[in-house]
């Protein structure tokens, strides 16, 4: 894969220090409306933390998913917390040059969504002040063992990506947002 | 040698067996458990067939490391990559993806483009696809769902441009995952172009973010 960056005519903030503030409680959790990322947020509520909670949503049955798991944590804590749904996908509109059909049948699906929900999570983060970015996976899947299912799985949480994702977001001089990896087995 | 290939050939295999659906509605992710009428195939037969796969790529191993072992004495890459194509299309039956020494001979190539920047603009410089995909998140003519009005209302207050910029472009690789096909053999290939406000930054990165980070999360 390569991407290649040109340059877009708008005006720029300026890029200075971003120092967020050392004592907070305040953390971003990815809530992507499955087992463990549930049990991930139970434990960031357990924990003190103050979360917030942030799904991404690829279709409207998935965002109820992930509506109902919050209503229920939120239930059963008895905790009050924040939780944004970002919904996102090929546009429903029926004009324009350049609509987008149906994305092809493929055996290996959407491993750069989880990407794209670490982003998500990070820019939440980042705008929010919080220090911490809360990822819950299986253990088995959060190594990616070769010659296991878990192999096909997601690798966003995997410690040589996340290593190498705060390097690059570093880079970009975007770092102050510090990762955390749990894993839950 | 000839166990790590049975293991690649092994994941290759369940891989496929998982992606096989009717229906493009499908979960795919689970259709690997379950029988065509949709009963749960007994966790016994599931092992005894993963078993049985992973005789048969034991054997294609087997054929396999010969072309292997010929290829790593070759001086040149070229020869090399003929030699592993030879193997491949004699064990498994399907011929490789174009060689990186060929593709590194052509101009950039670009398969995904941001923005509605003419055809005849870009062809100055990249080598576009024929299946070109173009993804426009803004503007009248926008054919993506990504609305960064609703995380700016969420937090409070507009974004800063260089988080834009990263947003935007997690966002553009997804959408490149989920539209860029595969060949049979799973290969693929993803050439983006994106604009972003602070170019410098980003320029930076870029390396980092083809062959380490993406390349080996999104599977090419």
């Amino acid at each position: 894969m390569t991407i290649r960056f040109i340059q877009r005519k708008e005006t720029c903030d300026e890029i200075h220090d971003f120092t967020l503030p050392e004592n907070s409680n305040k953390c971003c959790c990815l809530l992507s409306g499955g087992l463990d990322s549930a049990v991930g947020a139970m434990w960031t509520l357990n924990q003190g933390f103050d979360p917030i909670f942030v799904s991404h949503s690829s279709s409207p049955a998935l965002s109820d998913i992930q509506t109902c798991v919050a209503k229920g944590i939120a239930q059963v804590s008895g905790r009050e917390f924040r939780h944004i749904i970002f919904p996102t996908g090929r546009s429903k509109k029926r004009r324009g040059s350049y609509r987008l059909g149906a994305p092809p049948a493929s055996p290996l699906v959407q491993h750069l969504r989880s990407f794209f929900f670490l982003i998500l999570a990070t820019a939440i983060a980042f705008e929010t002040e919080c220090r911490r970015v809360y990822i819950f996976e299986n253990g088995p899947l959060a190594l990616n063992p070769l010659a296991s299912e878990a192999h096909t799985n997601i690798r966003t949480v995997h410690p040589l990506f996340l290593q190498e994702f705060r390097s690059t977001t570093g880079a970009a001089q975007i770092s102050t947002a510090r990762l955390k990896r749990a894993v839950k087995h | 040698m000839k166990l790590f290939l049975r293991y690649w050939f092994f994941y290759l295999a369940i891989t496929n067996l998982r992606a096989k659906r009717s229906s493009r509605e499908a979960d795919y992710g689970f259709s690997y458990h379950f029988s065509g009428n949709g009963e749960l195939v007994s966790l016994e037969s599931q092992i005894s067939f993963r078993d049985d796969i992973s005789e048969q790529c034991h054997r294609i191993a087997n054929l396999f490391v010969p072309y292997l072992l010929k290829s790593m004495k070759k001086s040149s890459p070229s020869h090399a990559a003929k030699k592993l194509a030879e193997g491949l299309l004699n064990t498994l039956g399907f011929e490789p993806p174009q060689s990186p020494v060929e593709q590194e001979a052509a101009r950039p190539c670009l398969n995904v483009v941001v923005g509605s920047r003419p055809r005849r603009t870009l062809e100055i410089d990249y080598d576009l696809s024929d299946n070109l995909i173009r993804i426009l998140p803004y503007g009248q003519n926008r054919n993506v769902s990504f609305n960064l009005a609703l995380l700016e209302s969420f937090v409070g207050h507009e974004f800063h441009t260089l988080v834009k910029d990263l947003l935007e472009i997690g966002f553009i690789v997804y959408m490149a995952d989920l539209y860029i096909e595969r060949q049979p053999n799973l290969a693929r290939r993803i050439d983006v172009l994106i604009p972003v406000r602070h170019l410098k930054a980003w320029q930076q990165v870029e390396p980092q973010l083809d062959v380490l980070s993406l390349s080996w999360v999104g599977m090419m």
